[in-house]
């Protein structure tokens, strides 16, 4: 019987206390977590790891922004999902996000329970 | 004194000679209202610009006491001798901001400038006021003011946003961590609900002031007032405790729901609780009531706190709806809470009655029009 590993997921977010968080309630519901600072080495870290199915990426990350990280991951790998959080994001920003190819956009703060939720149908789609 | 105004006098003093002024063919036409009264009050002379600005022809007026064209409340304190003797202390008396009463009943400011008429003699036969409407300008200042406030409160909390948006995420995500790890029994389960519920609402406070500037719609939807303020003190308890402060609750049972967005009337009404317990640093008593009252043929509810903490002063009641006015303190207060308070109750058409006096606590009701669209309980329970 081929046991499948849980998916891996790649957190982008430069704060080291909200990192963690995004790391701790993942891990916590049996979730594989990558993370990374900036947009540059995410990229990369999407590039050479195949496996990863999911990013979650804050907007405002040094290098690369959490936009073109997402329209770059959107245009090179569409099998991977992108759910992008910002604070209390304006009604255009969402609109952007979303007609670029985001998953789906989750504003600061959210409920752990939400950021669950979220994982779980993109996971599923 | 009375102010029977309709009764026109016949006697024109004789000693005011118009036609010498030549007054109504210099001003006949200006924009600028032109009144001339003599030493009885009596009108003698309404230009066009006059008419425009008050309302009245000046066939209405002349030959009257100009008492009406001014509000009673001003007439018992005085208004006519205050001018009168700033006009006579210097013969003149320049650009005056005064109040007074248009021909439709509505207020009507002016910037005014009255000088003596004198006789050969040099003795006072009369007065001449020259004014201009500025009731338009002085609206404009104030909105302009406000706005200016306005955008002072965008920058400052989009500014905040993304910062604010983090720390209350950290600690309510990890907060929600530890809760999930704890058994329910433990004493710290309640300390972590409230360390939850405070972000809760500080997100919410956040997120209320940023809809206002992008102006996103609300969630409306039918409340239950009694419900929320219950809500509300439960979430306070801790606070309300330390203080050593009873409450006491009379919710009306019958009361409709009110259609509204929850956050903003938790908004209302938790400004309002947390003033009412910092004015009871030392203890007192906390009531909360609501009804239903009537008003210009409309429904509404009232939700009224009171206190009996310190009261507020007469000079600092009429400012404590402005924006970042705070008696708190620096660092203490932004002093916006009154201020998103009183706003948000105008965007629903409500209005906020707030009676205080030092050392004689403060009571503040809260009127908000249920409208034709109430839900009544009864018919919801069905």
């Amino acid at each position: 019987m081929t046991v499948h590993p849980s998916p891996l997921i790649l957190v982008v977010e430069d704060d080291p206390s909200m990192r963690d968080l995004l790391r701790m309630i993942l891990e916590k519901n049996e979730y594989r977590v990558l993370e990374s600072e900036d947009g540059e080495q995410a990229l990369s870290l999407v590039q050479e790891r195949p496996e990863i199915r999911l990013v979650i990426s804050d907007i405002k990350i040094p290098g690369k922004d959490g936009m073109n990280l997402l329209s770059e991951v959107v245009a090179s790998y569409p099998g991977v999902k992108v759910i992008l959080i910002t604070a209390f994001g304006e009604v255009e920003q969402y609109l952007e996000a979303m007609n670029v190819g985001a998953f789906e956009y989750l504003n600061k703060p959210f409920r752990n329970q939400q950021l669950l939720d979220l994982v779980k149908s993109a996971l599923k789609s | 004194m009375s102010y029977a105004l309709n009764k026109k006098e016949t006697a024109f003093p004789s000693r005011l000679d118009l036609d010498r002024l030549s007054y109504r063919d210099l001003l006949k036409n200006s924009p600028d209202g032109l009144i001339v009264f003599d030493t009885h009050d009596i009108i003698h002379a309404f230009n066009k610009g006059a008419e425009d600005i008050f309302g009245y022809s000046s066939e209405e007026v002349l030959g009257r006491p100009f008492y009406f064209l001014i509000p009673l409340e001003l007439l018992d304190k005085g208004e006519i001798q205050r001018l009168q003797e700033m006009v006579n202390a210097n013969g003149r008396l320049e650009r005056c901001y005064v109040t007074r009463l248009h021909k439709n009943g509505s207020r009507i400011k002016l910037e005014l400038t009255r000088s003596q008429i004198l006789d050969e003699q040099g003795v006072v036969i009369g007065y001449e006021c020259v004014f201009r409407d500025v009731t338009q300008s002085i609206e404009f200042e104030k909105e302009l003011l406000l706005t200016e406030k306005l955008s002072a409160v965008e920058t400052l909390v989009s500014g905040m946003a993304h910062e604010l948006g983090t720390s209350l995420n950290i600690i309510q995500g990890h907060s929600d961590l530890i809760l999930t790890e704890l058994s329910p029994d433990s004493p710290f389960s309640d300390s972590l609900k409230t360390i939850i519920q405070a972000c809760d609402r500080m997100a919410a406070l956040m997120k209320t002031l940023l809809l206002d500037v992008s102006r996103r719609e609300r969630e409306i939807v039918p409340l239950d007032i009694g419900e929320i303020i219950r809500d509300l003190l439960n979430f306070l308890r801790i606070q309300i405790k330390k203080q050593n402060i009873k409450t006491s609750l009379d919710i009306q049972d019958d009361i409709p729901f009110f259609q509204g967005d929850r956050t903003q009337i938790e908004e209302i009404l938790l400004n309002i609780m947390m003033n009412s317990i910092q004015a009871m640093p030392d203890g007192g008593e906390l009531k909360v009531r609501t009804a239903t009252h009537s008003e210009n043929g409309w429904d509404h509810i009232l939700m009224e706190i009171k206190d009996n903490g310190v009261g507020i002063p007469l000079e600092i009641l009429s400012r404590i709806f402005e924006p970042f006015f705070t008696t708190k303190g620096v660092g203490k207060g932004a002093g916006l809470g009154l201020y998103i308070t009183h706003n948000l109750v105008r965007r629903y058409k409500g209005r906020i009655k707030v009676e205080s006096a030092p050392g004689c606590g403060c009571s503040v009701s809260i009127f908000l029009p249920v409208g034709p669209y109430a839900i009544n309980r009864k018919e919801d329970d069905r």
